[in-house]
């Protein structure tokens, strides 16, 4: 026996070591795209709201219920400012569960600014503001993590300049999210 | 930063003092990451010693460096994750591996080390932390005579992660030992 533990034992122990440590390849991070309509601002509202479903997202479903951390959360869109004058465009988000904001001052009062700083020069013609390059324009990222997480969250989007109805539109928008979770 | 000078000045006490049997060397390979969907192949490269520790293993401290790659976002124009780098060192124990010697030496790999994963600097938001993690895997020595080899192996990373989950990666790579003291 002592032969046969001498002989087999270590191999044994490694490759019981290694089954554990594949068996954990169950999880691993996951790459979560929505889409997020497009829209043009007008003077008037200069914000905009869309509901963001990760849970219509087959990536997400298949591992919602084993989630164990968001790892990043990033944007890719297009913007287009046909007016005269440079508008500045933030980021803001809320909660799935609360009330759908009506108006800039109350966007600003009660969700979380998560992107900020996009200064659009005007007459800038399809900008496009690549996922690592909105990396540089996110803060508060602990509270966008959070709130991403529930899976449905409410996304405001805030155009602050001066210019026209329809002349700042925003187009092929997309969050992009990573996950950590089993599988 | 400061670990990883330690460790180095372990390394160079353990050469030092330890110099009638001992081996140290460099290797460099592949780092592969698994089940990332937002990293992709990578490289890898370091330095090891070869210590004797009981007649069944040796214990070989090692420093390495492994970079992945970018990975396209898929349906993204211009769109890529940015490639991590992973820092590690740690101790490895190699059952059956030789400390010099002619032939062909197969051995099995078991270790610890701490693992730092930095996000490319242009990517602000994903996690920098360094982490303990372990690793297992298989390789062979071929010696040509008692001071030098070539080595070829495969190992399996896993990093368990703060918030729960892990990373896990694996790494193949060749190298190069000179032994001393023989």
């Amino acid at each position: 026996m002592k032969n046969i533990l001498k002989r087999f034992g270590i191999p044994a122990v490694i490759a019981a070591s290694l089954l554990v440590m594949v068996g954990c390849l169950v999880s691993g991070t996951f790459v979560v795209i929505a889409d997020i309509d497009s829209h043009c601002f007008t003077s008037a509202d200069k914000f905009y709201h869309y509901h963001i479903d990760l849970t219509t997202e087959s990536e997400w479903n298949d591992h919602k219920d084993k989630i164990d951390f968001i790892d990043a959360v990033g944007f890719d869109f297009y913007m287009t400012n046909d007016d005269s004058s440079d508008v500045t465009f933030s980021v803001w988000i809320e909660p799935h569960s609360a009330p759908i904001r009506t108006s800039v001052a109350d966007v600003e009062a009660n969700a979380k600014e998560v992107f900020t700083g996009l200064t659009l020069a005007a007459g800038a013609q399809d900008r496009h503001i690549t996922y690592g390059e909105s990396l540089g324009y996110i803060k508060n990222l602990t509270a966008l993590k959070g709130v991403v997480k529930d899976g449905q969250f409410n996304y405001y989007g805030l155009a602050a300049g001066t210019y026209t109805d329809n002349q700042v539109c925003w187009d092929s928008a997309k969050a992009v999210i990573t996950v950590s979770a089993g599988n | 930063m400061k670990r990883i000078l330690l460790l180095l000045a372990v390394m160079l006490i353990a050469v030092s003092s330890l110099s009638a049997g001992v081996g140290v060397g460099a290797f460099g390979g592949l780092a592969i990451p698994l089940v990332q969907d937002d990293q992709d192949n990578g490289t890898a490269f370091g330095l090891k010693a070869r210590l004797k520790a009981i007649p069944l293993f040796v214990i070989e401290p090692y420093l390495s460096f492994a970079k992945y790659g970018d990975k396209a976002i898929e349906g993204l124009v211009g769109g890529e994750f940015k490639g991590s780098k992973v820092n590690s060192y740690g101790v490895d124990a190699l059952f059956g591996a030789p400390m010099g010697g002619p032939g062909l030496k197969p051995y099995f790999i078991l270790g610890a080390g701490f693992f730092s994963t930095k996000p490319d600097e242009t990517n602000k938001v994903a996690v920098d932390e360094t982490r303990l993690g372990f690793s297992g895997g298989f390789g062979f020595d071929i010696g040509f005579g008692p001071t030098f080899s070539l080595d070829a192996r495969g190992k399996l990373n896993v990093i368990p992660q703060k918030d729960g989950g892990s990373k896990k990666s694996a790494t193949l790579t060749a190298g190069v030992t000179l032994f001393l003291g023989k």
